[in-house]
């Protein structure tokens, strides 16, 4: 993916496009905000990371101005600040999603993925049906079934299991899945995560001795493809 | 020295109010005085004049002495023969109608004479009146020929009002006291009133307002010192009387929540540096020994864990002050309690179960209130957290919704009664929990939250005197 990115720390900045190009991307970085967003409006990218404190322009008011020039370009803010009330400015400002620092590379990157897609993801998001080596997910009725065999999931298990499908290959880090299957913005103190992908998984994979989740180590987890 | 000019600007007020209330008072009594004056010497004018068209000739004589008929008019006539009736001079007689003429103008020399004599007399009865007004006169006649029981003063300038006309072939001529007399000693009577008046008016003025200059002037003594530092010092007197009390009750209650969120500013910068020197150890530990291990990547994952707990414990010290700092109700919206509470159950719950605990939820009449439903998720999840972490194997632990109470209750070993407000302190922990996980910083939370939304937080035994219990009231409406 083409990725743009505004971090006027050098040490960070170069962190990040190493990592960043190391997963495959290809990245311009720009430290100064007016500059970023003259080439966001003047090129084209799949990805923006802007920091949200920046020199000449912050990213915030940045974010705002291609906002109203009508680009909508998936955009994730970064942050030193990480309490609810930026979030929510920074969201109610245009952003896709919001990372306060400091953050750990796996976690940037699901998300830069799951922003990527996300637009070619969004006609499937009309489906009522989801279905993967057996296992389906009915939307509509929430029921799941494997091998034609019904499951019993409990709400969120089956929120749960929902999101890693349509995710299906792409990580999904412990942070964004307490977000979308929760609705939890702050890091609980106990296995949350751990505890209800546990039970899901003794209930989809165990009966069936198949493995559809995969845990990646210090990342998160990945429904396989 | 507000106060102080203040209540001079107000004695100085109402003195002027006074004042010109006092003249147009006499300006109204004048003017109604002198009308009616008017009318009464025409009245007489014409009753006179129609007796002499009657009887058609004026009488031979009119005796000096009697000034004043019965009406409080006197008359004089001018015959044709050039012949004055009366003790009136004859130039009184030269303008028709209304006329105010001196007492030296109107009179012959000797009526005047009789006239500074009734005064005199009127004068000694009006004093002997004043001993005992129920008794009638000593010199009756002469009082009553006045016909009018106005004092006045007799140095006083009598104006005398006269109506005169043709009357047969001479003219006649009525007069009575004028209105210049009474209106020049109604004058002076409201300016000594306004004298009298204004002493006292100013002086109880500045009573008031020097007593009210110095409590002010206590009070921003008071606050200086409170400013550079003294925040033990208190303004409000032990009784609360009036507005000034209050705004030194006021400035010590912002006093006191200063000095308690300084105490505890203080507490938590010392707290903060002891607690994060422990994980800032064992971080240092691990990559001093990941140089030469050979399990590199173990000391190096180790060393990630010790840092995201070191930015977890940052991340919640910079959320509670920003709760602290600034108290931002914008967010605040509609949040039903028993939502909250069944969502954070379902989540807790396996966790719960996984720690060989049980954790039961119920609610009865649940409120809706007015919150930001993050931040009460949270302050619940932080107590069961708490309970979990705390309580044991084996325990078990209830959320209990009841309208606007909400508690968490759990059967480990509680916190023992002289730690329970200290608990709430950030970074504070018990010594038995200082070996488990975490940096003390849930209870923190949830008095931030609890503080955020005005609820009251309590800490108190379970059921037998047991565990513990974590009661949040919300505010009523």
């Amino acid at each position: 993916m083409r990725i743009l990115l505004l971090e006027d720390d050098p040490e960070i900045g170069t962190w990040t496009v190493k990592g960043l190009m190391a997963a495959g991307h290809v990245v311009d970085w720009i430290e100064n905000g007016r500059e970023a967003l003259l080439a966001a409006t003047t090129r084209d990218y799949d990805v923006l990371i802007f920091d949200r404190m920046t020199p000449d322009l912050d990213g915030l008011s940045a974010l705002k101005t291609l906002r109203s020039a009508r680009i909508a370009t998936p955009l994730i803010l970064l942050t030193a600040l990480g309490a609810v009330e930026d979030r929510v400015e920074g969201l109610e400002a245009g952003a896709d999603d919001y990372l306060s620092k400091p953050f750990a590379m796996s976690e940037l990157l699901a998300r830069i993925t799951a922003l990527g897609r996300r637009g070619r993801a969004e006609a499937a998001e009309m489906t009522t049906r989801l279905f993967h080596r057996g296992l389906e997910l009915d939307l509509l009725s929430q029921t799941c079934t494997c091998n034609g065999q019904t499951v019993l999931l409990n709400p969120k298990e089956f929120r749960l299991l929902e999101v890693l499908m349509r995710s299906k290959g792409r990580i999904q880090t412990r942070a964004m899945l307490l977000e979308r299957v929760w609705d939890i913005n702050f890091d609980p103190a106990t296995s949350v995560v751990e505890t209800h992908m546990s039970r899901l998984r003794n209930k989809i994979e165990k009966p069936f001795g198949t493995e559809f989740i995969k845990t990646v180590r210090g990342s998160g987890y990945m429904f396989l493809d | 020295m507000s106060a102080l000019r203040q209540a001079i600007a107000l004695s100085l007020a109402f003195l002027v109010l006074l004042t010109i209330g006092g003249l147009l008072l006499d300006d109204v009594i004048t003017e109604e005085f002198r009308a009616e004056t008017e009318a009464a010497l025409r009245e007489e004018y014409q009753r006179i004049s129609d007796r002499l068209t009657r009887t058609g000739r004026f009488p031979d004589q009119i005796v000096t002495a009697e000034v004043f008929s019965d009406s409080g008019v006197g008359y004089a006539v001018l015959r044709a023969d050039g012949k004055v009736l009366g003790p009136v001079l004859r130039g009184a007689f030269d303008r028709p109608g209304f006329d105010i003429l001196e007492g030296e103008q109107l009179f012959q020399p000797e009526a005047l004479e009789t006239l500074d004599r009734i005064f005199e007399l009127i004068e000694d009865e009006a004093e002997e009146d004043d001993i005992s007004s129920d008794q009638p006169g000593q010199n009756p006649g002469t009082a009553r020929q006045l016909g009018f029981d106005v004092e006045f003063d007799s140095d006083a300038d009598l104006g005398w009002r006269i109506y005169s006309g043709a009357v047969l072939d001479g003219r006649l001529l009525v007069y009575a006291p004028g209105v210049s007399a009474f209106g020049a000693d109604l004058t002076g009577v409201i300016l000594i009133f306004v004298i009298i008046l204004s002493l006292p008016a100013l002086v109880i003025g500045l009573i008031f307002g020097i007593r009210a200059q110095r409590r002010l002037n206590r009070i921003g003594a008071g606050f200086d010192r409170i400013a550079d530092g003294n925040l033990d010092l208190r303004l409000a007197p032990r009784v609360i009387r009036d507005d000034i009390d209050e705004l030194a009750a006021r400035i010590d209650g912002a006093t006191e929540r200063l000095q308690a969120s300084m105490r505890q500013m203080s507490d938590f910068s010392a707290n903060i540096a002891h607690d994060l020197r422990t994980p800032l150890t064992r971080l240092r530990l691990h990559l001093d020994q990941a140089e030469d291990a050979e399990d590199q990547a173990a000391h190096r994952e180790a060393a990630i864990a010790q840092m995201d707990d070191i930015i977890a414990i940052f991340g919640a010290i910079q959320r509670i002050a920003r709760m602290q700092s600034q108290r931002r109700r914008d967010g605040f919206a509609p949040v039903e309690l028993a939502a909250v509470v069944e969502q954070v159950h379902e989540i807790y719950e396996a966790v719960a179960q996984d720690a060989g605990q049980e954790l039961s939820c119920r609610v009865s009449d649940a409120d809706t209130i007015n919150a930001d439903r993050s931040l009460i998720m949270q302050l619940l999840a932080n107590l069961i957290e708490n309970a979990i972490r705390h309580a044991g194997e084996g325990a078990s632990i209830a959320i209990d919704l009841s309208g606007r109470r909400l508690s968490v209750t759990d059967t480990g070993p509680g916190i023992p009664e002289a730690e329970r407000s200290r608990v709430l302190d950030p970074l504070y922990r018990l010594d038995r929990s200082r070996n488990t996980a975490g940096a003390g910083l849930g209870l923190a939370m949830v008095k931030a939250i609890a503080d955020l939304h005005e609820a009251e937080l309590a800490l108190m035994s379970g059921p037998d005197q047991r565990g513990l219990r974590v009661e949040v009231r919300f505010p009523e409406g």
